[in-house]
């Protein structure tokens, strides 16, 4: 006697590492916390100092000199001074807040792009042309954006101690290169050619039967 | 001709459907595609056709590729 066809009835293996609309919550949620700590940090936070009359802090590099270490033969070099204004004028407060207004623009714009990529991702169509766009901003914001807010740092640090009275003391304020933001811009860059050659796999695609 | 320019090839899947007197539905399951897919093959929507699709057509329509598609010539 034959026995009857059986079918497979067990369900497809889930795919777990998916991009559902759960971890489109997840990410929303991280990038707006992330967001949210940024205005904390750059802005809340100095115009809570503001606000209390809480002393400014400006750091700013220049020469130290130690005559304990000059007599035993050592001579020291450049050292960080924190200089503490109190009772600072209010464009001092205002120049302390524009490195922060100028990182928080950068976080904002980045996790809006990334949020509104991933949003087509897990709807499944990533390759779509307004995504390279994005991905190029995004890759712009984080080679050229990450370096010009990096340089406000210095520029308003002496724009701040030019008011201020060092005494002898020559003052400069330290440039760091965001190197690794500018490594990440170069990876989103090429991953925005990738969508773009994703894009055009896609037209070749649409409308085949 | 480039790629681009918009094509000259007709879909006559309607007129073998009514001559075999089948619904765009009961095509559908029998060839294994959507009907969404085929009803843009049948309102010349379509860009493109896999072998393979063509094959269960005309399979299932017992015509030949010629009976379903035809290139009309360019315009003067």
């Amino acid at each position: 006697m034959s026995q009857p066809p059986t079918h497979d009835t067990a369900r497809p293996a889930r795919d777990r590492l998916a991009f559902d609309r759960y971890d489109r919550w997840g990410l929303g949620a991280l990038l707006g916390l992330f967001s949210a700590g940024a205005v904390a940090a750059t802005v809340v936070a100095p115009l809570v100092a503001w606000a209390r009359g809480s002393d400014l802090r400006v750091p700013f590099f220049s020469r130290v000199e130690v005559p304990a270490l000059d007599s035993s033969g050592l001579r020291p070099g450049q050292g960080t001074y924190d200089l503490i204004v109190a009772d600072a004028a209010p464009h001092l407060r205002v120049l302390d807040l524009l490195p922060g207004l100028g990182w928080l623009a950068l976080i904002m714009t980045g996790s809006w792009i990334v949020l509104r990529v991933m949003g087509d991702v897990g709807q499944g169509d990533p390759f779509q042309q307004h995504n390279v766009r994005r991905l190029r901003i995004l890759a712009g914001l984080l080679v050229l954006g990450c370096p010009v807010v990096a340089s406000l740092q210095p520029v308003v640090t002496m724009a701040m101690l030019a008011d201020l009275d060092l005494g002898d003391l020559t003052a400069r304020a330290a440039f760091e290169l965001p190197a690794f933001a500018m490594l990440v811009g170069v990876v989103v860059a090429l991953l925005a050619e990738a969508f773009k050659a994703g894009g055009r796999l896609r037209d070749d695609v649409d409308g085949l039967v | 001709m480039p790629v681009e320019d918009p094509h000259r090839v007709a879909c006559h899947l309607d007129t073998l459907l009514e001559s075999r007197e089948m619904t765009l539905a009961a095509l559908a399951d029998a060839v294994g595609v959507t009907v969404v897919n085929l009803s843009v093959l049948k309102n010349n929507r379509a860009k493109a056709i896999r072998f393979s699709t063509l094959t269960a057509i005309c399979d299932v329509l017992d015509c030949q590729v010629g009976d379903l598609l035809s290139s009309s010539p360019p315009q003067p």
